[in-house]
Formats: structure tokens, sequence, C-alpha cells
């Protein structure tokens, strides 16, 4: 875990996070979130009080749901 | 009685350790880090996103959610660059437990290349044994209280001796300063503390 004190120590073990880095939206959340506050981050708050966390929370706290498919 | 090592020696090898660790994965060493890591992927017990989306729907959910929270420009402004490539990807578990085990496996090769592996149930110290008797229960007690005691503290501090005392004082990181100089600084006032006790 790296030791700056503005890096998540969940980043290594965060789904939300790989999936970000795949969806190239990183940069966004990481500079809000993940290196930034991330003691608000709904996924980081529900590791640290032990809960499981759903893969589809992101960490401003929205569940993701299938975006809605145009028709074919 | 081994002969250790000269200390320049022994720094040199210590440095040579995360920079080693930093030239191979990206990331700063941290075991308490990999061991947290490895029980957190344990315990929520997923590798793959469970959720009932194929990952292009995921990938789009989370798209569309990032326009919805910051706007277009987050997702399309070229202007703002996504630093992603540089940081680290997410280590497999595998990786945790090879480095892990090596610890374990290397500490115990060395021990037996030099001819000092003596394992042993028993705290040496005249100190510990004035203060709780040496027997076996009190060891194990002492033993098992101070590892939860510095695992809390590891958890709490958000990094231990390697993460913190090594790669975070070699980088003049403020935090890591710190917690070096609390870890340190209770070991020095305990141990004196004792002595007065015992
Ligand atoms: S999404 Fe939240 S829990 Fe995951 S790395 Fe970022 S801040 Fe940490």
């Amino acid at each position: 875990m790296p030791t700056d004190e503005k890096i998540c120590p969940q980043m290594d073990s965060c789904e939300m996070y790989a999936i970000f880095r795949n969806s190239g939206v990183l940069g966004t959340w990481k500079a809000l979130f993940c290196q930034a506050t991330f003691e608000n981050c709904a996924r980081y708050k529900l590791v640290r009080l032990g809960r499981s966390v759903a893969p589809n929370l992101m960490p401003n706290g929205v569940l993701l749901r299938p975006t809605r498919k145009t028709s074919p | 009685m081994i002969e250790p090592w000269h200390w320049a020696i022994s720094g040199i090898a210590l440095a040579s350790i995360p920079l080693l660790h930093w030239i191979a994965f990206g990331r700063t060493l941290s075991v308490s880090g990999r061991i947290s890591a490895l029980i957190n992927r344990a315990r929520l017990g997923r590798d793959e996103p469970t959720v009932e989306m194929s990952s292009d729907e995921l990938m789009a959910a989370v798209r569309e959610a990032t326009i919805a929270a910051f706007g277009g420009a987050a997702v399309l402004d070229p202007e703002v660059p996504d630093a992603s490539a540089a940081l680290p990807t997410r280590l497999p578990m595998s990786n945790h437990l090879l480095f892990l085990g090596g610890i374990v496996v290397g500490g115990l090769i060395s021990a037996l290349a030099a001819g000092a592996y003596s394992p042993q149930f028993a705290l040496h110290g005249r100190t510990f044994n004035s203060l709780f008797g040496g027997s076996s229960v009190s060891t194990a007690a002492v033993l098992i209280g101070g590892g939860m005691l510095v695992g809390f503290g590891t958890r709490m501090a958000a990094g231990c001796t390697t993460g913190h005392g090594l790669c975070g004082v070699s980088r003049f990181q403020k935090g890591s300063l710190l917690a070096t100089g609390a870890f340190f600084g209770a070991a020095v006032v305990v141990s004196l503390g004792l002595e007065l006790l015992s």
C-alpha cells in the first residue's frame, strides 16, 4: 500500500478502481476520491465498517444500473 | 552467535528491496498493505464484479454515471488528462501470496544457511521474565497481545515499518516521518519504562 496520505488504502483491492481505469474515467474519480478525499468514498466507508461492497457502487454512493439500450 | 553484516551493507540491502519492488511492480513496498489486500479480497470474496451486467454494460454505466456527476467533459475533454497509465494496476492474489510466502521462506533459508535455525517459544529478556514470569502462557499472551496491538496500530497509521519506515521516510513523506517517529519513539519509551519497573 502506498504510504502517501492522499492515496486510498483500498486502491489495491478496489474493484471499481480497476473499472475506472478500463473505462477511461479514472482521472476524474481519482482526483476527487482515490487520490484525494477517499474518506468520503462510499466504497471506502463500507470497507472500513467491515461491510461487503456492492461491485456496482460508485464512490459518490450511486448504484450503477445497466444503461438504456437503443432499439436494434 | 551470528556475526551481523556491516551496517552500511545492511542498509544498502534493505534499500534495494523497495527499489527492486518499485521496478518490478511500479508501486511502493508495503508488507502490511499486501496483507490487508489479501485479507480484504478473501473477506469480500470476489475477484470479478458479480452484478448482472456484462463488462461492456458496466463500462457504459460507469461512463454515464461519470457524465451525470461531472458533465461530459470528464469523459470527452482531451484537456482532462487521465493519468491512469502511470498508476499501478491491481495485483493478483497470487502475487501477494508469493510475496508474503517469500518473506517466510527467505527468512527460513537465510537462517538455515547461517546454521542459526533454532526456533524457541520464549522471550529471553531479563525485564520480561521479572515482569511476566516467563511461563509459556505469559509468553503467548504477550506475543499475541503485542501482535494485535501492532496490527491495530499499523491499520490506524495506514502503514508499517516497511511502508512508512523504509519507503515513506526515504521520500520525506510527512505522515511517514511522523508515524516512524511515533512507533520508534514508543518502542524506546516502553522499553525504558519496563526497565525501570523491573
Ligand atoms: S473508489 Fe473509493 S475505495 Fe476504491 S480506490 Fe477509489 S477511493 Fe478507494
